[in-house]
């Protein structure tokens, strides 16, 4: 599909087809290959074939090729395809391949096309979800953080009420979005199926009121979440999220098995910040001590077992030391436990090789899950389950043994996860606040049971600086088919030329050059009311960081008709013309205000380099126009999401073609697929005359001829009035007012009218005569 | 491409194959005269005046076709 542009999606479907069709040229020759084949090879075979054909018919000219193309009813797009395959094949052609592939080739193009008086538009209503609300989990799921190289689990809620009271929040609808300055990592699922401790960069936190739900997997483990929280799931060998409310038992979900040690030898599993390495680094050293103490940590095995288990947690130091030293750990331990294996029910897991458990019984909860995450350390994947009041962690033996004795020839080259399956999904209601993380890179995160989750928060991510909300979803096709002059976030991507888009120091000039910039971001701005005057403070840092010169602003400022004076070098002095207290007021609001550098209208710039390596722009806010004039940016391959300045800058097809890309991109998102068809001909209504117009009554659905239709559109009664006052006719043409008056349709068989074949002449004398006589006769119509 | 028209400029005869709602049309419309007593103009054992007409369609031998205006 390289060739691809929007405004040919109706080949689309003939075009894959085509793509490797010249590719079979001799491998789909006919019966005599098999014959010869018997006694030959298949190479000799078709040597054979080619020589005969090419003996007989000569050989397959490039002039051949394309007056059979000439020939067919393929349209010029696909004719240039073709032409160009069959040509790189032209060797091992043909005449009879190359007739069997044109004809082929025109075979799927009249399969693919539309039908005549085909009902296209109707989209099948599916759900979009509302993005970004309603997605979470309740505040007493815990989950698994680690700050400062030291891994705990805590309530989500307690985490990210701490992190807003510490960083504020802003509010997107119904959400309060915080971003973490901090270095926190949760346990994050990639899509090699990996597990790595990512950055957490966003926690959100929103009310809610409904039904939660909760699903319990088949290896005891449980989550609590909103119904469209989204899960993550394999199907056909593929990952990919999937919303907590159409899971069903039976579906699997994934679970930590492998628990990514934090820090190995110094070598900080986590990508270290220049803040986190030196403690942990430090963390490193004081474990590595520890493990000199390898009989410590079997003494302390030993202990926590005679005890019964009596420590109320694991200590943290325990849950984050290294690897030598939980197994001496586990070693003590399990040296007091008997290990007297039964073999297990069907329920444990199907590792493989012996399938004997160790059930061990803890009272706290607590610990028995902190438990399974030290096996976790090792690949150990355990069972969960309840007994009468305790709880119960079973241990396959053979993957403990794998690890601890090295007998058990198991397979350790494993997934860090497994799909644990679901087995049962019941609902809880609530009121209180729902949370979420939003997590660098895959966007998932892992409970204290060793749930993995996924935050379906659609925010641009870029790394240390903040991301962009975008609206998306239901919001932003509706904003797009009423053709909004102002949709509420306008954003632009911005590509570069040249050498601007290599070096990131460029790109940021360039986005300094287009940011907003006002007076007030780079002075200090103070009103002296017993001076009458306001006194602009410079901070010279800012100046020189943006690169702006003094003067410039002092020659805005002088043209504002003010007295200014200018004291010391970055202070100026300025008068309003009258002197009155509200002159001053607004004195000093102008200035603040006052634009100095940058487009107005570029909120914020976001530089980013995507995965071409290229540094591109983002940002929050459009002004097409201004922008493709700078010096740096490639103007043609810079775009916007405001598709009415689209119109404006670029023509009405440009927008047209804007239209299509932003909705097919928007339900893709939600991994929803429209035939583009649909899409197209919404486009071309709104863009049809020569103006983006909406599909609301405003627009498109308020222009139709017919009263019937408008009446059942929108404000019925007045439309009514309207027409019965002035006298108007509908003429019952379209869809709407035939569904209303209650007869067939002009589309699809209602479209079809059919006529006699019975050849009217007065020599035909096995017709009736009534029927040859009358004029009306001449042109029967036979049907309803 | 030949189309052949009729008087008014419309086209008459459709050369290529019909659409599946014309081959929809056409055939309920026949079935419906069959089942209202026309001669049947296939020799046949089938009874039901769809599949009749169906067959009669496969056959070629349907005298009703399709007038395509241009709108």
């Amino acid at each position: 599909m390289e060739e691809m542009n929007v405004s040919d999606h109706r080949d689309s479907q003939a075009s894959e087809e085509l793509k490797d069709l010249a590719d079979f040229a001799v491998t789909d020759v006919d019966f005599e290959v098999e014959d010869l084949l018997e006694f030959v090879g298949e190479e000799e075979a078709l040597d054979i074939i080619r020589m005969r054909y090419i003996h007989e018919d000569g050989e397959v000219k490039t002039s051949d090729i394309e007056e059979r193309l000439l020939r067919s009813n393929l349209p010029e797009r696909l004719r240039r395809i073709l032409k160009r395959k069959l040509r790189a094949v032209r060797e091992k052609l043909t005449r009879d391949a190359l007739e069997r592939i044109v004809r082929r080739a025109e075979a799927e193009y009249e399969e693919a096309k539309v039908e005549p008086n085909e009902a296209v538009g109707i989209v099948a209503a599916q759900s979009i979800g509302e993005p970004g609300t309603q997605m979470s989990l309740p505040g007493d799921e815990r989950i698994l953080i680690v700050e400062r190289g030291v891994m705990r689990s805590e309530r989500i809620g307690d985490f990210v009420d701490a992190c807003i009271s510490k960083y504020g929040a802003v509010v997107e609808g119904e959400a309060e979005i915080c971003h973490v300055n901090e270095n926190f990592f949760v346990l994050s699922l990639d899509n090699d199926g990996k597990l790595k401790w990512k950055n957490v960069k966003y926690v959100i936190r929103h009310e809610f009121d409904g039904e939660l739900l909760r699903l319990r997997t088949k290896s005891g483990r449980e989550i609590t979440a909103t119904p469209y929280h989204s899960f993550v799931t394999k199907k056909g060998g593929r990952i990919f999220p999937i919303a907590g409310s159409m899971l069903k038992p039976g579906e699997r979900i994934p679970v930590v098995r492998r628990l990514p040690p934090l820090a190995v030898d110094c070598d900080c599993a986590i990508s270290p910040s220049p803040e986190t390495s030196p403690e942990a680094s430090k963390r490193c050293v004081e474990r590595e001590r520890k493990v000199e103490h390898a009989s410590t940590a079997y003494m302390l095995g030993r202990m926590f077992a005679e005890n019964e288990y009596a420590f109320s947690f694991l200590n943290d130091d325990l849950l984050n030391g290294s690897d030598d030293f939980i197994k001496e750990f586990l070693r003590g331990f399990f040296a007091a436990v008997p290990l007297t294996g039964h073999p297990a029910s069907d329920e444990a897991d199907g590792e493989g090789c012996g399938d004997a458990v160790v059930n061990v019984r803890f009272h706290d909860r607590r610990v028995r899950d902190d438990f399974a995450l030290l096996l976790a350390r090792f690949g150990i994947f355990t069972l969960k389950s309840e007994s009468a009041g305790d709880h119960l962690l079973l241990i396959p033996l053979s993957s403990f043994a794998a690890v601890f004795s090295g007998d058990c020839g198991c397979d350790s080259d494993e997934e860090d996860v497994v799909w644990d399956e679901i087995e049962s999904i019941d609902f809880r209601r609530t009121s209180d606040r729902v949370y979420d993380i939003s997590v660098d890179g895959l966007e998932t995160f892992t409970t204290h049971d060793g749930i993995i989750t996924h935050n379906t928060m659609r925010t641009f991510h870029y790394a240390g600086v903040g991301a962009l909300y975008v609206t998306m979803g239901l919001p932003r096709i509706m904003e797009i088919m009423d053709a909004r002059k102002k949709p509420s976030t306008p954003t632009m991507s911005i590509k570069l030329r040249g050498e601007y888009a290599r070096s990131r120091e460029k790109a940021e000039e360039i986005a300094a050059e287009i940011e907003e910039t006002r007076i007030k971001d780079v002075a200090r701005i103070e009103i002296s009311l017993d001076e009458k005057c306001v006194f602009v403070v410079f901070k010279s840092e800012k100046l020189a960081e943006l690169r702006i010169q003094r003067e410039d602003i002092e020659a805005k400022i002088q043209k504002m008709d003010v007295n200014m004076e200018k004291i010391g070098e970055d202070i100026l002095r300025i008068y309003p013309k009258e002197e009155s207290y509200y002159e001053l007021l607004r004195l000093e609001g102008r200035i603040s205000e006052m634009l100095i550098k940058g487009i107005e209208g570029i909120k914020r710039v976001l530089v980013r380099k995507d995965k071409d390596g290229e540094y591109t722009l983002f940002t929050e806010g459009s002004a097409l126009k201004k922008v493709m004039r700078i010096e740096g940016v490639d103007p043609t391959r810079t775009t916007t999401s405001n598709i009415i300045e689209i119109a404006d800058v670029l023509g009405i097809e440009a927008a047209r073609n804007a239209i299509i890309e932003e909705i097919i991109s928007t339900l893709e998102d939600q991994n929803l697929d429209v035939d583009p068809r649909h899409i197209s001909l919404i486009a071309d209504a709104m863009t049809m005359d020569g103006e983006v117009k909406q599909i609301g009554r405003h627009g498109l659905a308020g222009e139709k001829a017919s009263v019937l239709s408008r009446a059942a559109f929108e404000v019925t009664v007045e439309h009514l009035l309207e027409a019965a006052l002035r006298g108007e006719r509908d003429e019952l043409l379209g869809i709407t007012e035939n569904v209303i008056v209650g007869q067939p349709i002009r589309l699809g068989t209602g479209a079809v009218e059919l006529v006699s074949k019975i050849p009217m002449s007065r020599e035909n004398t096995d017709r009736p005569p009534e029927i040859a006589d009358t004029k009306e006769g001449k042109d029967k119509k036979t049907g309803n | 491409m030949m189309k052949k028209e009729d008087v008014a400029g419309n086209e008459i005869i459709k050369r290529e194959k019909y659409t599946k709602y014309e081959k929809a049309r056409i055939i309920g419309a026949r079935a419906l005269q069959i089942a209202m007593g026309a001669p049947v103009l296939i020799d046949t054992d089938k009874t039901d005046p769809i599949e009749i007409a169906i067959e009669e369609f496969k056959k070629g031998v349907i005298p009703i076709t399709v007038r395509r205006r241009r709108w």
